[in-house]
């Protein structure tokens, strides 16, 4: 079943722009000016349920944009949009009931109480049963390990707690389709391997349609299948994750290790040196001569030890970024 | 139904974190209370009636303004223009199955009657302590027509109240205009003393806007100073404060959710 569907969405900010100074204040109170800036540009993409999907493009690419039209926050300038057969921002409740969105740098809980008082607000809102509600407690509590963190007043949490307690709260309805925008942002290694573990569980658990953006390609590479890559509003890339190492990286990188020193020099003939130390260097080949360049190394350099290696999946990326410029 | 009961409870919780900040706040109102009770106890010494009031209605008319204050123009609408600046809460009620104005509301309605039990609670003492008199209202009917007087005043500033926040999708300045509200209000909706004190031609013009229809009418309705006739006419004419104020409002708000959409927040 195709959960969301996305065509040709473009979607326009008009930003007013105003100069500093009392007197350029009011004038473009009178006489506004605005600067439009395309922040998404005619993408077409289709997900299906149960695929958990990686959004990744640097800052301003449009991700956010793009997640905030799919869950109804903005209108879009053009393109249709259908989410669960819903049109998003007509925000219609029972769209709403079936959808979250949890944006890392955004919180809905109330800052001055326990968690849990949001939880029960939450689950009046979204009218969750009283069995379903203390089911789902549960689950989520302790597959996040937070126990009683849900006693304690919100501000006195940690970052990452209370990151988890944003999650109970954004999951107590169950939602069907999940838009999470950087949801690791600022979290430390260890609370960030436990969202990955809960967003995988999650998804499988309860075969939940997930996008994810993020800037951590960690994230990406743990959770996503597919990616889709975009940049200045474009996407460049929609597919399986696997499949950008191929489409993207020419080279491939040898290691090597010498059973004594050798010449720099000597190497040069076979591809490009990433590093070199005497007895051990990293060289990066073109794909199609890899089978060739191993023979000859092993043939005629002493080698102790040679491996073939994909260059790493950030490298790609920030390469095609650089290229899109 | 139960989603609103919801939203009273957390708000309740909320207000009795910040208890004694409240307290001292309706202290303020106490000290007002008793500077006045004294300026009009003073007065009348000499005189038995002025600008038509004898000392019980004017020091009735005094405390029945400290205590509709504390449950008209208290209002939890203001913290709406900070929700809009820092979007956080905003943003997720927007993608929740609740409205946003009922949300708040109700939320407003709590602030209400808390602020008006511990008025309540803290006036009682002085009260029978200086043994001082009230006005009863002439009969039931002039009570009900108070009442609904003063639920539409509730109605009014509520919407005033989000008016003024609305303000805050374009600005993050939007304290000078609600502390600018709050000054006008004070003083043309008669919170300190009756309207009458004024002279006649700013009286005539304070009462071309809506602010006297928050307190002074109301309460010129329980002292009886109006007939049934004139209080029926004022409630009608409040009535339709009412509807411009909730549609300048609805106007706006839509303007500014069309902004933010635009802008992208």
């Amino acid at each position: 079943m195709t959960v969301i569907k996305v065509q040709n969405l473009t979607k326009i900010y008009k930003v007013p722009q105003k100069n500093p100074g009392i007197g350029q204040t009011l004038k473009s109170f009178f006489h506004r000016k605005y600067k439009e800036t395309k922040a998404v540009d005619n993408i077409s993409f289709k997900i299906e349920e149960g695929e958990l999907v990686g959004f990744i493009g640097p800052n301003g690419a449009g991700k956010t944009t793009t997640l905030k039209v799919l869950s109804g926050l903005l209108y879009p300038t053009s393109g249709e949009i259908s989410v669960l057969g819903f049109i998003p921002w007509q925000r219609k409740s029972n769209f709403q009931k079936q959808i979250v969105f949890v944006a890392g740098q955004k919180n809905q809980l109330w800052w001055d109480l326990p968690a849990y008082e949001t939880f029960l607000l939450n689950k009046e809102i979204y009218e969750v049963s009283d069995k379903d509600f203390r089911q789902r407690i549960d689950y989520l509590s302790q597959i996040l390990d937070i126990g009683d963190l849900l006693k304690t007043q919100v501000k006195k949490l940690s970052l990452g707690q209370r990151m988890k307690a944003e999650l109970v709260a954004a999951l107590i309805h169950q939602p069907k389709v999940l838009f999470l925008d950087e949801p690791t942002i600022g979290l430390d290694i260890i609370a960030q391997k436990n969202m990955h573990d809960f967003i995988k569980d999650y998804n499988q658990k309860f075969n939940a349609t997930i996008i994810l953006t993020s800037h951590y390609m960690d994230d990406v590479e743990k959770l996503c299948e597919r990616v889709i890559i975009i940049n200045s509003g474009k996407i460049i890339y929609d597919g399986k994750l696997s499949k950008i190492v191929t489409k993207f990286a020419k080279n491939k990188i040898i290691s090597l290790d010498f059973t004594k020193e050798i010449d720099k020099e000597n190497l040069k003939e076979y591809g490009t040196i990433i590093n070199f130390d005497l007895s051990n260097a990293k060289i990066e080949v073109e794909r199609n001569r890899v089978a060739d360049v191993t023979g000859q190394l092993l043939k005629r350099l002493p080698i102790n030890d040679l491996s073939i290696e994909e260059p790493p999946i950030e490298e790609i990326i920030r390469l095609i970024f650089a290229k899109n410029k | 139904m139960r989603k609103y009961l919801a939203v009273a409870r957390i708000t309740f919780a909320n207000v009795l974190v910040y208890r004694w900040e409240y307290l001292i706040s309706q202290f303020r109102a106490i000290l007002l209370l008793i500077t006045l009770y004294f300026l009009w106890t003073q007065v009348f010494k000499t005189r038995i009636i002025l600008f038509n009031f004898d000392r019980e209605q004017i020091i009735t008319y005094v405390f029945l303004a400290t205590i509709l204050r504390q449950f008209v123009i208290i209002s939890a609408t203001d913290q709406i223009a900070q929700e809009l600046q820092s979007w956080g809460k905003f943003f997720s009620y927007l993608l929740k199955p609740i409205g946003y104005f009922s949300y708040w509301f109700t939320v407003d309605l709590v602030y209400k009657l808390t602020s008006l039990v511990s008025i309540i609670l803290i006036i009682i003492i002085p009260t029978i302590f200086f043994q001082i008199p009230f006005v009863q209202p002439a009969g039931i009917l002039t009570f009900l027509l108070f009442l609904l007087a003063t639920f539409i005043a509730i109605l009014i500033y509520f919407y005033m109240g989000i008016l003024v926040s609305t303000t805050g999708f374009w600005t993050p300045q939007v304290w000078g205009l609600q502390f600018m509200m709050l000054l006008i209000l004070e003083f043309s909706a008669g919170a300190y003393f009756p309207l009458d004190v004024l002279p006649a031609t700013i009286q005539s013009v304070i009462k071309l806007t809506p602010f006297p229809y928050l307190l002074y009418y109301p309460i010129s309705i329980f002292l009886g100073k109006l007939s049934y006739i004139e209080s029926i006419r004022v409630i009608l004419i409040s009535t339709l404060w009412l509807f411009a104020v909730f549609s300048v409002t609805k106007f706006v708000w839509n303007k500014g959710l069309k902004a933010y959409e635009a802008w992208g927040g």
